[in-house]
């Protein structure tokens, strides 16, 4: 037998090993995954190629993804989402490995500080924004009070904007402290003598964060900012409520399809969803294969052999 | 300074949170040397080690080495390498890249580093491992690619903190050997810190025997096994015979009326004490110098020797280690010879006691 074949055989002898209770144990949970997600997803799917529409004769159709993909509305939908996300959370990664560095020595109350805001609801921290930022909000009055801004005309418009700070400020305030909470974790989870082997081998204090503290936190940063981009590229109320008026993202898009007057609309709608869907897995999974450093890895050290 | 001393150690002394961790300590080492800085854990010298590789600040001192002073200096432009307990590899590397890591530091291309790391992986008999990631080797194989990333990058003084003291005993003398093969091919200077003296003894030129953050005793292990400086360096070296006698020159006068002669001159009260390998079981009072009749009292066989318990009829009580072929049973009476060099004496009130449960931070 070869080397491969026997590793695939004891990768199944581990499977068998498993006792038949415990795939009983999961079949509960997984009947219901399968159901409502995979079922969801196989009906959203077949609406979409026209098989289980609303209208039409129900025949085999692309022409919902045809309007979908044909529409520059979609295409500039599909930038701004992924300018918002893209850039909220590169910031928010830099940032939080920041933070995470500053509060690695810090005790537990660090790690408390960093779930505060997990359970605030994000209409709460919308309608927050809202009071900070928008032309009447807290820190324009301020401004204004202190004689800096003459009329709220003068205050930069940060609240469904074109730029959509209000939007990206909100996703900052709430996934820093997630990804500082993770990566906190992880740091702890370092050997410190590792740094310290890095300076006494010679490696600046800088040398050591690159080479040796970065490279260890990647697999933490790696499935953090995944969590973030994949939450904030589907999220839908915080660009509907703070985001600009046109172009919008693409949930909101998805939603408007859906709930427009024009039922035909609706297998767009679907369409649009499951390109939402596809996009964001595939992003997800280019940036989890770069992540790995597999591309990147050298077979062999020392050269040619 | 003396002319020899290579590597400096002033007046170096270190507090955490005002306890004293150590304490004005002075050390030399020579060009070349092995010096072995030797102690019970919690006694400093893992903190002394930390200082001179710049990973800790000092309180006050400094430490001179190939004449320019480390005051200041951050740990990475100090020109030393430190191996740690456990071969503590870098996990995202590769064996090869934990090896070149040092030189890629240092801005060394590619390609050259490359060739020094495999080289250096063949003399630690690791050639053909460079591929591997760290979690393949086991804890000999990790503490040989540690070995062999400080020595790569050609340190002025290579630090070693416990080296081998994770790894099993059959493994421990080999990886002994191998570091004292490197350190001959290399030249390299070496400060080996450890908690275990027979390690010191094999590993070092000199020992440094440091305790509560003081070193007590700076010699060559032949020195401080039979010529300590107190009782409390000679029990750290195993040594367990301790008598009171009159020292008049070379006489010892001891309580019960006996008197032995010894090579090391004293005078006044003193306490006299004798490794029990040095001590000679008799059972015929074959020569008449430095034989005391004995009783034995107790027999363990050990495998390589046979340690006797000796009882005098004055009372005094003494260890013996013989030959495993001689055989005394218990309560046979027999007499010891304790050879005049090896009688070894310090004042009685020279030793100075240890003050009571300082707490001491690191090892």
């Amino acid at each position: 037998m070869t080397p491969a074949a026997r590793l695939k055989n004891a990768r199944w002898a581990g499977l068998r090993d498993v006792s038949w209770r415990a795939y009983l144990l999961v079949l509960p949970a997984l009947s219901l995954v399968l159901l409502l997600f995979g079922g969801g997803l196989g009906l959203a799917f077949l609406q979409s190629v026209g098989l289980l529409g609303l209208t039409g004769d129900g025949s085999l159709s692309l022409a919902a993804y045809g309007e979908a993909l044909g529409s520059s509305q979609f295409w500039r939908s599909l930038g701004l989402s992924l300018y918002i996300a893209l850039t909220t959370t590169a910031l928010s990664t830099v940032l939080s490995i920041g933070l995470a560095l500053l509060l690695r020595g810090a005790g537990r109350w660090a790690s408390f500080a960093c779930q505060l805001t997990l359970p605030i609801p994000h209409l709460v921290g919308i309608a927050g924004i809202l009071l900070l930022l928008s032309p009447s909000g807290l820190i324009s009055r301020l401004l204004y009070t202190l004689g800096w801004i003459s009329t709220d005309q003068d205050f930069p418009l940060l609240v469904n904007d074109p730029a959509n700070i209000g939007v990206m400020t909100h996703f900052l305030w709430k996934e820093i402290p997630f990804m500082t909470l993770i990566l906190l974790a992880v740091l702890r989870g370092i050997r410190p003598e590792l740094a310290m082997q890095a300076r006494a081998l010679g490696a600046s204090p800088w040398q050591c964060f690159w080479q040796v503290t970065l490279p260890l936190l990647q697999p933490g940063i790696v499935s953090a900012s995944l969590i973030v981009f994949g939450f904030i590229f589907g999220n839908f109320e915080v660009p509907f409520l703070l985001g600009s008026t046109y172009p919008r993202t693409l949930p909101i898009l998805v939603y408007q399809a859906f709930t427009n007057v024009d039922l035909n609309q609706r297998s767009v709608a679907i369409a649009l969803g499951l390109l939402l869907s596809l996009i964001s897995i595939s992003l997800i999974a280019l940036y989890l294969w770069l992540g790995s450093g597999q591309p990147f890895r050298r077979r062999n050290f020392g050269g040619q052999r | 300074m003396s002319e020899l001393a290579y590597c400096a150690i002033q007046n170096l002394t270190k507090r955490f949170r005002g306890v004293p961790a150590v304490g004005d300590l002075w050390l030399e080492i020579r060009r070349g040397e092995r010096l072995a800085l030797l102690g019970p854990s919690g006694c400093g010298k893992s903190t002394t080690l930390q200082l001179i590789a710049g990973l800790l600040a000092p309180d006050s001192g400094q430490i001179v080495l190939n004449g320019r002073s480390l005051v200041g200096v951050p740990p990475e432009r100090r020109e030393m390498a430190l191996v740690l307990q456990r071969g503590l590899l870098f996990p995202h590397l590769s064996v090869g890249e934990n090896v070149a890591f040092g030189l890629k530091l240092r801005g060394v291309n590619r390609a050259e580093r490359e060739a020094q790391a495999l080289a250096m992986l063949a003399q630690v008999q690791l050639s053909g491992f460079e591929n591997r990631r760290p979690a393949e080797l086991s804890g000999g194989q990790a503490q040989r690619v540690a070995l062999a990333r400080s020595l790569v990058i050609r340190p002025k003084l290579l630090l070693l903190d416990e080296p081998l003291s994770a790894l099993d005993a059959n493994l421990r003398s080999d990886m002994q050997n191998l570091i004292l093969q490197l350190q001959a091919e290399t030249g390299v200077t070496m400060l080996v810190v450890t908690h275990d003296q027979s390690e010191a003894v094999v590993m070092a030129h000199r020992i440094a025997l440091m305790f509560d953050g003081c070193l007590r005793q700076v010699d060559t292990p032949e020195a401080l096994y039979q010529q300590p400086s107190d009782a409390t360096v000679a029990r750290f070296f195993g040594g367990v015979n301790f008598f009171e006698a009159i020292a008049e020159q070379h006489c010892l006068r001891l309580s019960g009326g006996n008197r032995l002669t010894t090579d090391h001159p004293q005078h006044g009260p003193v306490q006299v004490t004798i490794r029990p390998e040095r001590i000679h079981l008799l059972a015929e009072p074959i020569c008449g110098i430095n034989l005391l009749p004995v009783t034995i009292t107790q027999s363990r066989f050990t495998g390589t020797q046979r340690h006797l318990a000796l009882k005098t009829p004055t009372g005094l009580e003494l260890q013996a280690w013989v030959p495993p072929g001689q055989s005394f049973t218990v309560g046979e009476s027999a007499f010891a010879h304790l050879p005049a060099d090896a009688l070894w004496s310090f004042p009685s009130a020279n030793e100075p006691s240890l003050p009571d449960a300082v707490a001491i931070r690191g090892g």
